[in-house]
């Protein structure tokens, strides 16, 4: 029979960030704040606000949205360069989010580089952040395509930085339930670290791959407003929280 | 085995939309198309074929009356099994083959590997899952990856189906079953609407505006996509708006087959991010040539 792992989950707000990637959309200043302040009023526990890498007037607009939630944590996602990091540091976010590929293909076709150097690379860019950041959490990129001995690996590494939660995402969208429950139970069964589930909607699978992500003992998922983002969009936000509503009854969902 | 409803909730469209539906779902890979009687009615033309068609009826005697079928799926609104409505499944000389299963009992993907187990012990189930908790799709997938045979779809998710495309596609992936060349959905796309972002067959999946996307698309287009676009006849699209880098400068000049030897990249960067911010929207190809100062044909 089968046994939820958690009673406790939160969501993330990436619709600032990982929506605004959507090339059908573009917010204005004014849509930005309007919709950071609904989400801290809806109590969403935290929201990705922007890339500080992209320029200054991202970094503006991620400063204040900074100040009109009240609640709700704010972060920032970063490539893992310590050019990336400044940026983020200017911005006085709560959470630097350090985006990590870790499949094969992301680290030797996209990076152009291999295992050790990454390893390598993140022990630098933390040893950096570890100095001025509150918070920092660990994206690992396209975790669905990689090797979960691999992942167990740079987990434990970014562990020694005092890093507690690392997000597992679904890049490109291809993972089923049974797989997402899987992998995510064996790394917290491994590691004890927190997981955060980033879930793309390509097989129009990103709610359920959410859910069993929660079953799987994953503390946080990350949603978008009305689903939008790359490609065929992330988790609707609305959406999982029906679903996950009907599922989990008795279950406790903060944000 | 897929059988596709699309049909049957098509029952209000003009007949030669239905005719070119039917026609779109012979050329994909499903095991069984099933209409309701009102559309078999309006669009037919003479005998089925056999083993391809199957039609939902309302009582046992008509069976007899539309003869041709390969399958008559009669609903029992009266019978329910653990939140499933049941239908019953004759072939064509009237005999109970199989039963149908249809709704969403809210349970997730995980909790249902049980209820399989018990479905797995009775007789022939054929599973048709809706999507009222988001999750058709993976639950269709998933009672095939636990031995089901027979799985209920329609295209796009029509009547809150698991939508057909998806279905497809996550067998491709999945090693369930392999598509043989590619998916031609033209002709439904044309005919049903379909959101820009739709898994699958909506027109924008392809399109891509971020930087360090694009930068990754260009080394390896399998960084930041599922499955080759060709395979369901999309077309990779590169977008330029505020989040563009420099590396999608130089492809966008590239696919629009300019020469760019002479281009400040940079340069020309900061300009479509701040038009892109005056216009909040990507800019299109027209407004990137009038930023470039390019006088040739559009």
């Amino acid at each position: 029979m089968f046994k939820m792992m958690n009673e406790k989950y939160c969501l993330i707000d990436t619709t600032l960030r990982d929506g605004a990637q959507s090339p059908l959309i573009m917010f204005s200043d004014k849509e930005k704040i309007s919709i950071a302040e609904m989400l801290d009023k809806k109590g969403v526990y935290q929201i990705e606000a922007g890339i500080p890498a992209v320029g200054k007037a991202e970094r503006d607009m991620i400063k204040e949205i900074k100040t009109v939630c009240e609640k709700a944590k704010i972060s920032v996602w970063n490539r893992l360069n310590k050019d990336d990091i400044q940026a983020s540091l200017e911005c006085q976010a709560d959470i630097i989010h350090i985006s990590v590929p870790v499949s094969y293909r992301q680290i030797h076709d996209k990076l152009q580089k291999d295992e050790i150097w990454l390893m390598d690379k993140i022990e630098e860019i933390l040893t950096y952040t570890v100095l001025y950041a509150e918070e920092i959490t660990i994206g690992m990129e396209d975790a669905s395509r990689a090797d979960v001995d691999y992942m167990i690996n740079i987990i434990k590494k970014v562990q020694q930085f005092g890093v507690k939660t690392v997000r597992f995402a679904d890049t490109v969208g291809i993972m089923t339930p049974i797989v997402v429950f899987q992998q995510i139970k064996e790394l917290i069964e491994n590691t004890a670290i927190n997981i955060e589930f980033h879930g793309h909607n390509d097989l129009g699978m990103a709610i359920a791959n959410s859910i069993a992500a929660v079953e799987a003992g994953a503390c946080f998922i990350d949603t978008t407003v009305n689903g939008i983002g790359e490609r065929c969009g992330n988790c609707d936000m609305d959406k999982f929280i029906f679903a996950a509503s009907t599922i989990f009854a008795n279950k406790k969902m903060r944000g | 085995m897929i059988t596709d409803v699309t049909l049957c909730y098509r029952e209000k469209a003009k007949q030669y939309e239905q005719r070119q539906i039917l026609q779109a779902l012979k050329r994909l890979p499903i095991d069984s198309i099933e209409m309701s009687i009102p559309i078999w009615e309006n669009i037919s033309w003479g005998q089925l074929p056999h083993h391809r068609y199957a039609l939902r009826i309302t009582e046992y005697k008509d069976i007899k009356k539309y003869q041709g079928f390969s399958r008559y799926i009669l609903s029992d609104d009266l019978k329910h099994m653990a939140g499933y409505k049941q239908s019953i499944i004759f072939n064509a000389d009237g005999k109970k083959i199989q039963q149908r299963i249809t709704g969403d009992a809210g349970l997730s993907v995980i909790q249902m590997q049980d209820v399989f187990k018990q479905w797995h012990k009775t007789e022939i189930i054929s599973f048709e899952p809706l999507d009222l908790s988001g999750q058709a799709t993976a639950l269709a997938v998933s009672w095939l990856e636990s031995g089901g045979q027979n799985i209920v779809t329609a295209f796009n998710g029509l009547g809150c189906h698991a939508p057909l495309e998806e279905v497809l596609l996550t067998m491709h992936l999945e090693n369930i079953k392999k598509i043989e060349g590619n998916l031609d959905f033209t002709v439904l796309q044309k005919i049903l609407p379909i959101s820009a972002n739709k898994p699958i067959v909506g027109k924008s999946i392809f399109a891509v505006e971020s930087g360090i996307h694009v930068d990754g698309i260009l080394k390896n287009p399998q960084l930041y996509e599922p499955y080759p676009p060709e395979l369901v006849g999309g077309q990779r699209q590169i977008v330029l708006g505020n989040i563009s880098g420099k590396n999608s400068i130089e492809a966008k000049l590239k696919e629009l087959k300019i020469n760019y030897a002479q281009i400040d990249n940079a340069a020309i960067l900061k300009r479509v991010k701040e038009k892109s911010r005056m216009l909040c929207r990507a800019i299109t190809d027209k407004e990137f040539f009038d930023l470039i100062g390019w006088k040739g044909n559009v």
